[in-house]
């Protein structure tokens, strides 16, 4: 169980709400359900939806029909009105007459309420040389122990080892909020002699997920799809070194624009503090020097308060974060902490003063996760998408200018056809293709062209002016 | 003559610890078995503090050659061992510094002196071992850097005027860093000491030990010296060379409980309990370096400077320098390799050493074709 997951006064607030408003237990249910029906349209947006031309005329739809249902809802007494969490911001609670007053300022609270139902997932992978304290430090963020029944393999087995992928998932509730998490590990990493493209398999895996991702969305079925889209990499520099090493720098510029990079310093408790500010300093230059871009925090809105720009500030300026973790409990000072017991003293995983863990929870967790996924929604999946789509486009586009450019149509559309790749890539588009449900296939498409390459290609229109020609 | 006659005669019938008639010699000299009682004072053990006074006069060299990834605190160590600044640390903040492209050796000689005795230390750095993305033989120039070595002595060895000193470069000792991990060795650590511990001394040592708790440590020697033996890695001091029993007591202890060393470097003291200690100052504690309890790097010294230094030196030159030798007379036929007599023919045939080595080096590799002589003794 995550404890203090969210802040005092978020929480003493939440409890209220969620105990006014468990589950689906509300006041004047005939008001509201029509609007509950349409919230399922109104809430992908938020989520998970790219299409938006499509669902903004039917976006309109649903707020016009909420304006309606609230605004009879607003009628109601004041006792009986949702309370929201937003104590300062609840609308309810402002002087204007409750004419003028729409109410669909209560969508944040609808959003919660939905989300609390539905749960959250977030998927983060860990990568770096083994021996650094990965699996420690996953047990030590989370408090749950992933990796129980992990063996370690020895320098012979090692030397067949290739980069593996591995996934764990676990469950996690903590008041009421579900977490699915999900950690995706390389072993194998870096471990080799010949260590050359050994990040290849990283990358395919995080493309295989945004192309599966993509795929999905692109189906007939939409209702169930599954977001194994990795949304964050933490990876582990060593502090042996002299800041970063070739080879992560390699890795870092593979896997800059597919997925949000956080650099850590593992297993900081080998530093003294002078040694880790520069260490820091180090990799923060040669972080700049390779052109590799790493997470960046998102600025502070200017009306945020005066301490949250202070911690985004601390945050940013700690950047890489000098982590310890530890899976045992130690006494230090007749308290029971989480830390590691030397000859020389004891070393604490959550004291700021010792190491930065707190500050990687904290934006982990507490402040940047949903951050996180946006970005990885809106920046490294469009990325992707865009690139898919412009070489599918391509790829259709040079076969149709082969087929054209042949003698004898019904001949060339037969060789085309024997190209079977870029035509069923555009049928799966247009959503020709049956409600095949998304399976995980290998990033060549599976041809099934069951059409003529010319037909299928009305929704790329917009992209590639040849295809009116057909 | 009758002097000399005796005098090889007692030397024969010392070795042979067996009483003979003999005419009476020049110096009474009574070959001492093993139960039989001493008239008198002879003087022998006086040998020792001949042996004393001249080695103070000429003193001794010691090349010790450090081994690692970038970082691991192998320059720290040195300076720590000889309690001087002998190596130039590579991480200076201030300035700009490149992991180099290949291996490079870097031999850097100092003179210490301590008690009116004169070292030559010469420490060789290779910056560059183990960092890049492909490792795959990185070893190499490090095996050539060494079998150089071997073969400037040999060279010197069979001049016909050669120096009643040859100047000693090879390597006597190889300090191999670990990283620790936790887990166990890398490939690479494995590789480096497979080809390399039939060529020079290898004393593996944990480096940067204070990232490990104590059962961490345990732990990880175990692990590491079983890896290791699977993988018949002989690292110094090698059982096979124990002399005596005595020796092998010793050795065995070492070998078993204490190696790898799990050491850690400073070279900046703190004040402790009153006494001002070398150590590592951290906001939860401060590590000495010379504390026992900590770290074992008094034990590598001692171990390396203050009961083996001299071992170290005599399995380099009776074995592997033997061994090297060996190999190379055999390859040349049973005869030694040109001597100096054509030093400029010498001179320029180097020019074309340089690329030849690895077939010296792999024995299975080389031509077994016999070589003329008269030529360079190259196969």
């Amino acid at each position: 169980m995550i404890k203090r997951f969210l802040e005092d006064t978020e929480e003493a607030e939440l409890a209220v709400f969620v105990k006014e408003f468990p589950g689906g237990d509300v006041p004047h249910p005939e008001a509201i359900c029509p609007s509950q029906v349409h919230l399922p349209a109104l809430l992908d947006p938020c989520e998970e939806s790219e299409l938006k031309e499509c669902r903004t005329s039917s976006r309109f739809q649903t707020e016009s029909q909420a304006h309606l249902c609230i605004s009879s809802s607003s009628m109601l007494s004041t006792s009986s009105r949702p309370r929201s969490p937003w104590g300062r911001l609840d609308p309810y609670d402002s002087s204007e007459d409750d004419k003028e007053y729409v109410g669909f300022a209560t969508l944040p609270n609808q959003v919660h309420r939905k989300s609390m139902k539905k749960g959250f997932d977030f998927t983060l992978m860990v990568a770096g040389e083994s021996g650094l304290g990965k699996s420690t430090l996953i047990n030590s963020l989370f408090l749950t122990d992933m990796y129980r029944d992990r063996r370690l393999l020895n320098s012979e087995e090692r030397i067949m080892q290739t980069v593996e992928i591995t996934k764990h998932t676990v469950d996690i509730e903590e008041k009421g909020v579900k977490l699915k998490l999900t950690v995706v590990d390389t072993p194998g990493f870096g471990d080799a002699v010949n260590n050359t493209e050994c990040w290849k398999p990283v990358a395919d895996y995080i493309d295989q997920q945004f192309e599966q991702y993509f795929r999905d969305e692109s189906g007939l079925n939409r209702k169930n799809i599954q977001d194994n889209r990795v949304h964050c990499c933490l990876y582990f520099i060593s502090p042996f070194g002299h800041g970063l090493r070739p080879l992560d720098v390699e890795f870092m510029r593979a896997l800059h624009h597919r997925v949000n990079i956080v650099p850590i310093l593992a297993k900081a408790d080998t530093l003294t503090p002078c040694e880790v500010e520069h260490k820091k300093r180090k990799i923060r230059e040669e972080i700049e020097h390779f052109g590799i871009q790493i997470y960046q925090f998102p600025a502070c809105d200017s009306d945020e308060d005066e301490e949250f720009k202070l911690q985004d500030q601390a945050l940013k300026d700690s950047i890489p974060f000098a982590v310890i973790g530890s899976n045992t409990v130690v006494e230090a000072k007749g308290r029971r902490v989480r830390g590691r017991l030397y000859p020389w003293g004891i070393v604490e995983v959550e004291n700021p003063g010792h190491c930065d863990f707190v500050k990687l929870r904290t934006m982990l967790v507490r402040t940047h996760m949903q951050d996180l996924k946006d970005v990885t929604r809106e920046i490294h999946y469009e990325n992707y998408r865009a690139q898919c789509i412009q070489s599918m486009t391509r790829m259709v586009v040079k076969e149709r200018n082969r087929k054209y450019g042949q003698e004898g149509g019904l001949g060339g559309g037969q060789t085309g056809r024997e190209e079977p790749t870029p035509g069923a890539q555009a049928e799966l588009l247009a959503g020709v293709d049956g409600s095949r449900p998304s399976t995980p296939a290998p990033s060549g498409l599976r041809a099934e062209s069951r059409q003529g390459p010319g037909i299928s290609l009305p929704s790329l229109a917009p992209i590639s002016p040849d295809l009116s020609a057909s | 003559m009758s002097k000399g006659l005796a005098e090889s005669r007692t030397e024969l019938a010392m070795s042979e610890l067996v009483a003979e008639p003999r005419p009476k010699p020049a110096v009474p000299m009574k070959p001492l078995g093993i139960g039989s009682n001493l008239l008198g004072y002879i003087g022998i053990d006086t040998i020792i503090e001949q042996m004393r006074k001249k080695t103070m006069k000429t003193g001794f060299d010691f090349n010790i050659m450090v081994v690692g990834q970038s970082g691991l605190g192998k320059s720290t160590l040195i300076n720590t061992l000889f309690k001087s600044q002998v190596s130039r640390k590579s991480a200076s903040w201030n300035r700009e510094e490149k992991i180099p492209k290949t291996v490079e050796i870097k031999a850097i000689g100092h003179v210490i002196e301590e008690g009116g005795v004169k070292m030559k230390l010469t420490v060789i750095d290779t910056p560059g071992f183990g960092d890049q993305i492909n490792n795959e033989n990185c070893w190499e120039p490090i095996e050539k850097y060494i079998n150089e070595q071997y073969e400037k002595f040999l060279k010197e060895e069979v001049n016909i005027a050669r120096k009643k000193r040859i100047p000693d470069t090879r390597v006597h000792c190889c300090l191999y860093f670990i990283s620790p991990t936790g887990h166990s060795l890398r490939p690479l650590d494995l590789e480096f000491m497979k080809h390399l511990s039939k060529v020079v001394n290898i004393v593996p040592i944990i480096a940067k030990a204070d990232t490990m708790t104590l059962e961490e440590k345990m732990e990880f020697k175990q692990r590491v010296r079983k890896e290791l033996e699977v993988n018949g890695i002989e690292f110094y001091p090698q059982k096979e060379f124990d002399e005596d029993l005595e020796d092998k007591t010793e050795n065995d202890k070492i070998r078993q409980e204490s190696m790898p060393f799990a050491v850690v470097g400073s070279d900046k003291e703190y004040q402790v309990n009153g006494k001002r200690v070398l150590g590592r100052k951290t906001p939860w504690g401060i590590i000495e370096v010379e504390n026992l309890t900590h770290c074992e790097f008094a034990l590598l010294r001692d171990f390396v400077i203050r009961t083996h230094l001299q071992d170290l030196k005599e399995v380099t030159h009776n074995i592997h320098y033997e061994t090297y030798r060996a190999r190379r007379l055999n390859d040349n036929g049973g005869l030694p390799p040109v001597s100096a007599g054509t030093a400029g023919s010498q001179g320029t045939r180097d020019a074309c050493d340089s690329p030849r080595p690895p077939v010296l080096v792999h024995l299975d590799m080389c031509p077994a074709a016999p070589v003329a002589p008269g030529v360079c003794g190259r196969a």
